[in-house]
């Protein structure tokens, strides 16, 4: 299996941490739903806090990965929902501790609402599996 | 069988309702958000939707070509509009470039992209068999 981070010669380098797309040679893949911020019981936690749902979000994605021994630079897309634009950076933030320097191709949706009420991000993926 | 084949049903007249059945795929080419910013990563043609349109599947015909790939090999597709009057324009273009290629698309009206002059988006999948 081999991965390709694509960039056009003339496309700027991305300035946000993302890839303009990543072509995969061979390897299987694994299709995440949309995550939300719940806990093992299914509770949403940080209601309000962006910080506490962004966490809580990624930490929910590691633990399917984990499954799988995959880790966050086998995910080639990654697609982001949020309320309100200002909790972009907040989110990046959180995102940067969980992706080093390999980016995934990404996507990044405002929307009115939500799955749920007090769900202020959901984020689904998809990875490669060696 | 061909490793890639649009399936339409038996006795239905109507265009958009297909699948893209695709096996033994060789290589696989997941685009990420791709907007309408130029070489100096600025967003061209503000507040006007047809140089967006156009500049976005610029952009996206770019990246494929950069991977080795075509708009023939783009299997799967969504489009993020801002403004739901943008609609009819872009169901316009789309028809004339997915003309022979169709594409299993996704066409959303959201509340907003990345930055707030941007009024297009697509991200999608491309495949080789």
């Amino acid at each position: 299996m081999e991965t390709i981070r694509i960039r056009p010669k003339h496309f700027p380098v991305p300035v946000a941490p993302f890839s303009y797309a990543i072509k995969v040679i061979g390897g299987s893949f694994m299709f995440i739903p949309n995550q939300i911020p719940v806990d093992s019981r299914g509770q949403i936690v940080g209601k309000g806090d962006i910080l506490s749902q962004a966490t809580q979000v990624y930490e929910n994605l590691k633990a399917i990965l984990s499954e799988r021994n995959v880790t966050f630079e086998n995910i080639v897309k990654l697609t982001w929902y949020l309320t309100t634009r200002e909790n972009w950076k907040p989110v990046v933030e959180v995102r940067n501790k969980y992706f080093k320097d390999k980016w995934p191709a990404a996507t990044f949706v405002l929307l009115d609402r939500l799955s749920r009420e007090d769900v202020l991000i959901e984020l689904n993926a998809i990875a490669i599996i060696e | 069988m061909k490793n890639k084949e649009i399936v339409f049903p038996k006795g239905s007249n109507e265009s958009s309702i297909f699948g893209i059945r695709v096996s033994q795929a060789r290589e696989w080419l997941f685009i990420g958000g791709t907007v309408p910013r130029d070489a100096n990563n600025v967003v061209v043609g503000k507040k006007d939707i047809q140089k967006q349109m156009t500049k976005v599947f610029d952009n996206l015909r770019d990246i494929l070509l950069e991977g080795g790939f075509t708009m023939n090999d783009l299997v799967q597709l969504n489009v993020y509009l801002t403004d739901e009057s943008h609609r009819p324009a872009y169901f316009e273009l789309s028809r004339k470039i997915f003309l022979n290629n169709p594409v299993a698309q996704t066409v959303l009206v959201v509340r907003g992209l990345n930055d707030p002059d941007v009024l297009v988006e697509v991200d999608g999948t491309a495949c080789i068999t």
